[in-house]
């Protein structure tokens, strides 16, 4: 940041937590068309859907969130104090069907936009006492979701694409502004996600212990798709994934410069000035959908990939989620007319 | 379109210091403050990465053996989680009522000797029993999306040692909807096959498997009893 003229270097720095505090206030204090965190809201209540759903059909509900003396897991029934659906409605088996209920009906109010708010506290609620119940069957995803919930939570996710933005306005996109910073929150917890599991990871995820994480990963039964066996010439390939894991989950703070210095590149010094010419955010982002795709190709991991890629919307700017729906509307009306020309 | 910014007004002051504390409760909460114990580094790979540390610092001339450096590595790192724990105090109420974490170690290691659970079956009038269902395996595949649900997985799927603790619930379950859904299945076993993966080019490939952590149960209660107290 360059002196103001007639501004002595020492009144410069003086004045820098104060610029620093403005500029945070006014950032948070920003707000922007609800589209892209209306996406956030969608996706990531369709999945935690989708999962509820498989466990319904299996039939496996009350194994997962009863008590073991009904068929149940886990021993949270014995916890001191019991988890709070145990407390209410008793330790029974009929307690897992309302908390199962409870999270369905949650997640289909959270992705239509019915009273959006209270369902996303709702699926937060009901989702915490599903990993009480059953720790061992929480996941990573689980948690990530549940936190993206609670941001859904402070936000206004529902004034767009929702049922309650229709009843309102008269139309699913309304166009409303919203306070921007949940999404801004949603793309520092999926960075923080990253950064975090990319610093735990040790042994063979660095180049000095040979990069051959992948290789092994992708060995184990338990969560690889295809029998690796004989396909040796592939080593190679997946040292150069392993690289590429490691530099996609140690970036994420140099992308959350290049969002900054592409927000306002009148502040990009040298390197805001690099990443924009190099496009760092848009291959940033193009590694991430690429890595999650690479994961359901190549490894069974439940909900994960999709949960992930569920809260990717919130790294678009509203602007360009409606450009991309316009150019995809374009493109369908032109393909309609020329069915009906030939037709 | 471009975001608005607007104008700040006291709310905007008291929100941006709301915000700002709940990212500094988070990045506390979610530093990576090891606690390492004396399991950790008591297991083969403990040792090693013991031996490694220990020549790196001899090599900067720390002059500490192995013994004093494990030692105080124990000590150090539980007097820091403990610090660490102190601080998070006051705020981990809300972690645990929502039940979120902000440290994330997603595949953290790989393992060198992964396990392979194995579901057989032995059925009336047989002596031998089958494969019923594995993963990763398109011909045992009985049940398959039952127990390859990801939920379930987190039971069957092992640490690299041991067991988890819901694991004997998981096997009462088991044998129930097997002896449920296959009416002359007599006996069921569930036992973990454990293998070493082979980097290519890193000498010669290890074939050595080795079986653990085997179960049985019986349809017959009268077998059933006889297994229980064999």
């Amino acid at each position: 940041m360059s002196r103001k003229r007639g501004q002595s270097r020492l009144e410069h720095w003086r004045n820098r937590p104060r610029r620093a505090w403005r500029r945070w206030v006014s950032l948070m204090d920003t707000r922007e068309d609800g589209v892209s965190l209306a996406l956030v809201r969608i996706a990531v209540a369709l999945v935690l859907l989708t999962d509820q759903l498989i466990a319904g059909t299996l039939g496996i509900v009350p194994n997962l969130w009863g008590p073991h003396t009904q068929g149940g897991l886990a021993l949270a029934a014995n916890q001191e104090p019991m988890p709070v659906m145990f407390e209410v409605f008793g330790a029974d088996a009929g307690t897992a069907y309302i908390l199962w209920w409870l999270m369905v009906g949650g997640c289909v109010c959270l992705a239509l936009g019915i009273f959006s708010r209270v369902a996303a506290a709702l699926v937060v609620f009901a989702s915490a006492q599903e990993a009480m119940i059953f720790p061992i069957g929480d996941r990573g995803i689980d948690i990530a979701l549940r936190a993206i919930c609670l941001i859904l939570v402070f936000s206004r996710s529902g004034s767009s694409l929702s049922v309650e933005g229709f009843v309102r306005r008269g139309k699913l996109r309304t166009g409303d502004l919203i306070p921007a910073w949940p999404r801004y929150f949603c793309v520092l917890q999926i960075c923080w996600i990253y950064f975090s599991a990319g610093f735990h990871k040790r042994g063979d995820w660095w180049p000095w212990q040979g990069s051959s994480a992948l290789w092994r990963i992708l060995h184990d039964p338990h969560f690889a798709r295809f029998d690796l066996s004989g396909w040796e010439w592939v080593y190679p390939f997946t040292q150069l994934g392993t690289l590429g894991t490691m530099f996609f989950e140690l970036t994420p703070p140099i992308f959350i410069l290049s969002l900054y210095y592409r927000r306002f590149p009148q502040r990009a010094g040298r390197i805001g000035s690099l990443l924009n010419r190099i496009h760092f955010r848009e291959l940033w982002l193009t590694l991430g959908v690429t890595f999650h795709v690479g994961l359901i190709l190549t490894m069974r991991l439940g909900i994960f990939p999709a949960g992930v890629l569920a809260i990717y919307p919130a790294f678009l700017y509203p602007d360009e989620v409606m450009h991309f729906t316009r150019v995809v509307r374009s493109k369908l009306r032109i393909g309609r007319k020329r069915a009906t020309a030939a037709g | 379109m471009e975001p608005v910014p607007r104008r700040p007004t006291l709310w905007s002051h008291i929100r941006g210091v709301l915000l700002l504390g709940v990212l500094l409760i988070s990045f506390c909460q979610g530093f990576p403050v090891p606690r390492i114990e004396a399991k950790h580094i008591d297991r083969p790979s403990g040792r090693l990465a013991l031996q490694r540390w220990g020549r790196i610092l001899r090599g900067l001339g720390f002059e500490l053996t192995n013994d004093e450096l494990r030692d105080q590595t124990l000590e150090k790192s539980g007097a820091i989680a403990d610090w660490h724990a102190g601080l998070v105090a006051p705020v981990m109420p809300a972690f645990h009522h929502t039940q979120i974490r902000q440290r994330w170690s997603l595949f953290a290691s790989s393992d060198p000797h992964p396990w392979w659970i194995h579901v057989e079956g032995r059925f009336d009038g047989e002596d031998e029993y089958r494969l019923l269902w594995r993963p990763m395996d398109s011909e045992a595949d009985v049940l398959q999306p039952l127990f390859e649900y990801r939920r379930l997985r987190g039971i069957w799927n092992p640490g690299s040692e041991e067991l988890r603790g819901d694991h004997p619930r998981f096997l009462r379950f088991t044998f129930n909807i097997l002896f449920e859904e296959l009416p002359d299945l007599a006996a069921a076993r569930i036992r973990y096959q454990r293998f070493y993966v082979h980097i290519p080019g890193d000498g010669p490939p290890n074939e050595h498997v080795e079986w653990r952590w085997e179960s049985r149960d019986h349809r017959d209660p009268s077998q059933r009893r006889e297994e229980l107290q064999r």
